[in-house]
């Protein structure tokens, strides 16, 4: 990749950021948010996005986002009071410029009507404040500009390199006997919030030697101008301590580094490297205080650059109705901000993810190792308080901790997937004519990227259905002395080493006696059947069930529950509802955190080992003789409880066998595939639960009708991991083996058929 | 005369774009110390760090603004001099103006070719070799 392609996919991938931030900027001040970082930090996403834009010559790009830049700026200078009016203005603006983003990047095309128009009413809106000319111009406006640029003169200070080098390194050579530090530590006010004490870390410090201690009081303000919860005192420490070394010293601040500025140097080791350093950073020079320097700057450039805004924002905070509550949020931000600052920027890196996956790969492989490497010591009679054991034990112990860690690298948070919800729920909200309120939980819920890429149309459709089917009118919800408003609540949480999304509304409810006539009429039960209120729910998710005959564009009805239910199967989830008539609905969806991944139950059938995945059992049980019931030659049935499912016998249906032993001396599985139906599995013994690797047939060798993947077990065999979905359908199977059956691949020699992946 | 690799650069910019943008024109005009910060802040305690010569920093960024940053080096001897270009928008001229009330050496207009980097660079540090 040329560098500059190489740059342009940062763009993007940074588009991505700025637009998230941009959103939930304008989302924090629709809900009553006035702090002006908040404000900047809209204006400067915007900003961002166009200055990238025009590197790149993306010319439709940044005509838009200069248009909607010029709105900001007067929304931040005052010149624009940000009403609940202009707030939705501004996020649909946001929509559109994610819009053309998507569209530069994709190649694709923007609705150019849509975005002409809404380009019109931020111009309107521009125009509409005072002074909305002067950053509208859109050439260079240097034209008559008389600009004198400064030299810099490389003389008048000594050339950085070579002459300061050598000499100064021997002269101060560190005594060993007498280290000394001097510590600078300038508290921020999330130090003392957290219930630190300066005083203590003093101590502390003396406890490692001598101490001379200095309060810098530079940074208070005038006693009018103070704030009581800020910081504004650091102290500088001079510490001799002849045993210390810098990291002893350090680990006196483990707890608070976050929280101050901090700064540890060693004296003699300093001027060392000040030697090497160009002339201007001169150890001998009076201490820098970085924060008070950052405070002075500000306080010179602030009033200048930001004079408008205090008269501005004023408007803006009396239309607010709940004026403390609005304050309340706007400390909440600025204690996240807080939070953000004193942890830094996050340090992060971008990673090509076929390598991240070749780094899962291998892991896997090592479990497997390891895992083979214990069975043959095992083999080998040792004990298990042998050292050779109990180092495997340690090995084995690192290995699940460095296969969890490689996991963790792919897993990301939900929110990619949950911030699209908001555009969706505005759009959705303004094409039924529904008033709605999105709440988001827990975006910060970290799962497998696959399984959020792979999540978001269901959640899209669920939410979809949710306002549409779930939600009343304003006026029905008036009518039954319920808010307008609607509420649709999305939340994400981690629930026994599986992620649990919720999706709930404040709406109607299911119509039981609606559903349950519909599925009737539709012969998906019998009229006499006698269902719970449960089951009657459940029945939204059968294939068929559907209301509508065509596709609506809202809620895509024609689709249906059946389809996302699918969609949430095949990622090795469930789904499931609960509903209570006129206060709402919940669907809880369940998912596993990693497809890498699955929970399986080992079991035996003729003579060979199978994985049965865990998600698709409901139950295991010993058939007894009087359940079973033949029809014909080669199908069986068998009762559970007041039910007949199909008994199918694995080791026929994947051609191991032709004679099935029989039921009483065998296990059943009770199984329920993808589409909801269901069926015992035949098998020999259950082995045990157990996590395994998965390892792609089809990438590996070749699909294997019956057989979803492969693992490989402990004892360094492959176990072949059941489609269940597949298996019950008895026929395709059963055909002659024209293609590869599982039998032959158990035939083949193990290994080899792993090794090429 | 300054070579381009004896003179060090820090790029400050809260965009990783602008600031790779920055770096691979540096780059093409052979630069060799080239580093980077993503606010004014993170630039203060990179200058005072570390010895260098010229910052190319953007004006728009959280935390600490480019006219901060500006004002910050002005105000502190041991860095005052250090030479400091003012990346900007279009027709931002108040904000050019401001900065040369700061002491900003020279300005540099978003979106740039290398050749006008090379321009604006030289006319603060003399010509490169």
């Amino acid at each position: 990749m040329d560098p500059l392609a190489a740059i342009k996919v940062t763009f993007f991938q940074e588009c991505e950021e700025q637009l998230a931030e941009l959103e939930s900027g304008l989302l924090a001040m629709e809900a009553g948010d006035t702090d002006s970082e908040i404000v900047n930090a809209v204006f400067r996403a915007v900003h961002s996005i166009k200055g990238g834009a025009g590197a790149f010559s993306l010319e439709a790009l940044v005509r838009f986002s200069h248009v909607f830049e010029t709105a900001l700026d007067l929304v931040r200078g005052g010149a624009i009071t940000p009403d609940q009016d202009v707030l939705k203005l501004l996020l649909r603006s946001a929509d559109i410029l994610a819009d053309h983003v998507r569209a530069a990047r994709d190649g694709g095309e923007v609705d150019e009507a849509r975005s002409h128009a809404m380009a019109e009413e931020l111009e309107a809106l521009a125009g509409g404040g005072e002074g909305g000319g002067s950053a509208a111009e859109a050439d260079d406006g240097f034209g008559d500009f008389d600009f004198k640029p400064l030299m810099v003169s490389f003389d008048e200070a000594p050339a950085s390199e070579a002459p300061a080098t050598e000499a100064p390194v021997a002269e101060v050579a560190p005594e060993p006997s007498g280290r000394s530090f001097i510590i600078r530590f300038y508290p921020q006010a999330a130090l003392y919030q957290k219930a630190n004490e300066p005083g203590l870390l003093i101590r502390e410090l003396a406890r490692l030697g001598e101490v001379a201690v200095e309060v810098d009081g530079s940074g208070l303000p005038n006693l009018a101008e103070m704030n009581p919860e800020d910081a504004y005192l650091g102290w500088r420490v001079t510490l001799t301590a002849p045993k210390a070394d810098i990291a002893a010293v350090r680990e006196v601040f483990e707890w608070v580094e976050g929280d101050c500025y901090l700064d540890i140097v060693e004296p003699a080791a300093q001027s060392a490297a000040a030697a090497t350093a160009a002339p201007e950073i001169d150890a001998t020079q009076p201490e820098v205080d970085v924060m008070a320097l950052i405070r002075q700057a500000q306080e010179a450039v602030i009033p200048q650059a930001a004079a408008p805004a205090p008269a501005s924002l004023e408007p803006a905070k009396a239309a607010s109705p709940d004026a403390s509550k609005a304050k309340e949020v706007a400390l909440d931000a600025k204690a996240q901000a807080a939070t953000r600052e004193a942890g830094g920027s996050p340090q992060t890196i971008r990673v090509d993810l076929e390598r991240v996956d070749r780094l899962i790969d291998l892991v896997g492989e090592l479990v497997i190792n390891q895992a083979m490497l214990a069975q043959r010591v095992a083999e080998c009679g040792l004990q298990r308080a042998s050292s050779v054991a109990m180092g495997l034990d340690d090995l084995e112990h690192l290995t699940r901790e460095i296969q969890d860690s490689v996991m963790a690298i792919r897993a990301q948070p939900v929110k990619s997937v949950f911030q699209r919800m908001p555009r969706l729920v505005r759009e959705i909200a303004a094409m039924t004519g529904k008033e709605v309120r999105l709440v988001m939980d827990g975006e910060g819920t970290e799962v497998d990227k696959t399984v959020i890429e792979r999540l978001s149309d269901p959640l899209t459709h669920m939410i979809r259905n949710a306002i549409d089917h779930g939600l009343e009118t304003p006026e029905e919800r008036v009518a039954a002395g319920k808010p307008r408003e609607g509420l649709v609540r999305l939340a994400a949480l981690h629930r026994s080493g599986r992620i649990v999304i919720e999706i709930v509304d404040d709406g109607r409810g299911i119509n039981r006696p609606k559903v349950r006539q519909i599925a009737i009429d539709k012969g998906l039960i019998s009229a006499e059947a006698n269902m719970s209120d449960d089951e009657i729910d459940n029945l939204i998710f059968m294939p068929g069930f559907s209301t509508a005959t065509t596709i609506s564009d809202i809620s895509g009805r024609g689709v249906g529950m059946d389809v996302v239910r699918r969609s949430i199967q095949s990622l090795g989830g469930r789904i499931t509802i609960s509903s209570r008539p006129g206060q709402g609905s919940t669907f809880t969806l369940s998912l596993p955190l990693t497809l890498a991944v699955l929970d399986g139950m080992v079991v035996t059938v003729a003579g060979q080992t199978l994985v049965a995945p865990l998600t698709a059992i409901i139950e295991s049980l010993q058939p007894k003789s009087g359940d079973v019931r033949q029809l014909g030659p080669n199908a069986s049935v068998i009762a559970i409880r007041d039910t007949h499912v199909p008994l199918i016998d694995i080791g026929r249906a994947l051609g191991y066998r032709q004679n099935s032993p029989s039921p009483t001396e065998s296990v059943a599985l009770l199984v329920e595939g993808e589409g909801g139906a269901r069926a015992a599995l035949l098998v020999d013994a259950i082995q045990g639960q157990r996590q395994v690797v998965i390892k792609s047939l089809e990438a590996n060798y070749r699909p294997v009708p019956g057989i979803a993947a492969a693992t490989i077990l402990g004892d360094g065999r492959v176990a072949l991991i059941l489609d269940v979905d597949a298996v019950m359908v008895p026929k395709p199977l059963e055909r002659a083996a024209s293609g590869p059956s599982a039998q032959t691949e158990l035939a083949a020699p193990a290994p080899s058929l792993l090794k090429a992946g | 005369m300054p070579a381009a690799s004896s003179i060090s650069v820090l790029v400050v910019d809260d965009q990783m774009t602008i600031r790779s943008l920055v770096r691979s024109g540096l780059q093409q005009l052979g630069f060799t110390q080239i580093e980077e910060a993503a606010d004014g802040e993170a630039g203060l305690k990179a200058l005072i760090t570390r010895p260098t010569n010229l910052v190319i920093t953007d004006f728009n960024m959280p935390r600490l603004d480019g006219l901060g940053l500006l004002r910050a080096i002005r105000a502190h001897p041991p860095i005052s001099k250090i030479g400091v270009i003012m990346l900007t928008g279009r027709a931002d001229k108040e904000l050019v103006q401001r900065a040369v009330q700061f002491g900003v050496n020279n300005y540099l207009v978003k979106p740039f070719t290398v050749a006008t980097l090379k321009e604006k660079i030289e006319s603060v540090t003399g010509a490169l070799t």
